[in-house]
């Protein structure tokens, strides 16, 4: 089966690889995993909070050539866009843009999920700055796995 | 379809003794062995290798406890843990730091803890399904893959070391 140019070239030669600082707190970040196939996505934003426009992009993928695609495509696409806009972003964008097989839309889920989550990240920062109440945070029922460096 | 446990015959658990199991597909094998048998019994080897490699992996072996209990696995537990995912995250860049800087050590190191892990994670899978807590077995499962992609890179970056 052969993969499209778009999705070798993203994968070939990622756009926007990087960090942000994660405590600036204009940046928001979202960090999702897929259960399926043990892959991690990081998508972080710099938005500007006076016009909401979406002024950088970084991401981190570790998983196979159509997750890395299409972080690197959501990465691309949500430069320039207001914080509005993005939310709106669907991965079907993103499946049709790279023409990912069907076994590979999880990985375009995955992107389009970790917009939302660094969305909803920077949304609650700029929550707090105002002083408002953060959201409680979802309660955990498991002990967490330790892992130490 | 019949499951793996049907197929070779054995009881349909997670701690299956390993030994036993390896000589029962040896006995199996030799009985539908397509050289032996009529072209029809290819179809039937076939199936049985299938049913032999997911014995023998965890994670398909626990998730085929799951389907034989009539589990569903579609939609499988979202890993919502952000502490979880940011353990992982930095695992997965310690890794690719120790690759680019060729650390042997370091890799090894990594890879022996994220083993442990697994195999702690493996313990606690065996315990909720032996509980039949479907819902902890599942969350056990999605958390082994991780590990195991982990784990594949390790082979991957090992093999990169060998042809240096």
């Amino acid at each position: 089966m052969a993969y499209s140019d778009k999705l070798i070239d993203h994968y070939e030669q990622p756009r926007n690889v990087g960090t942000l600082d994660k405590e600036d707190p204009n940046v928001g970040s979202g960090l999702v995993g897929a259960p399926a196939c043990g892959d991690v996505m990081r998508l972080q934003i710099k938005v500007n909070p006076e016009t909401q426009i979406i002024e950088d992009a970084k991401f981190k993928t570790f998983g196979c050539g159509s997750a890395i695609a299409s972080s690197s495509l959501a990465t691309e696409w949500v430069k320039g866009k207001t914080v509005e806009e993005a939310m709106a972003l669907k991965n079907t964008d993103i499946v049709k843009e790279l023409n990912l097989p069907p076994v590979k839309i999880h990985c375009s889920v995955l992107a389009e999920d970790a917009i939302k989550s660094a969305i909803a990240d920077f949304r609650k920062k700029q929550a707090v700055a105002r002083g408002e109440a953060p959201e409680a945070a979802a309660p955990n029922d498991e002990t967490i796995v330790p892992l130490t460096k | 379809m019949r499951s793996p446990f049907d197929i070779l015959g054995v009881e349909a658990r997670f701690d299956l003794d390993q030994v036993a199991l390896e000589k029962r597909f040896r006995d199996l094998s030799r009985e539908v062995h397509p050289d032996r048998s009529r072209r029809a019994e290819l179809g039937a080897s076939i199936d049985l290798n299938a049913a032999y490699r997911t014995l023998k992996d965890d994670l398909a072996r626990g998730r085929a406890v799951l389907e034989a209990r009539g589990v569903p696995m579609q939609g499988e537990e979202r890993e919502n843990d952000p502490a979880f995912l940011m353990a992982i995250m930095e695992l997965r860049e310690a890794l690719g730091d120790a690759r680019a800087a060729r650390d042997v050590a370091k890799v090894e190191a990594l890879a022996a803890q994220v083993a442990d892990t697994y195999a702690a994670s493996c313990r606690a899978l065996a315990a909720s399904l032996e509980a039949h807590d479907h819902g902890a077995a599942r969350r056990h499962l999605g958390r082994m893959r991780y590990y195991r992609r982990f784990l594949d890179e390790v082979d991957v970056i090992r093999e990169e070391n060998e042809l240096a």
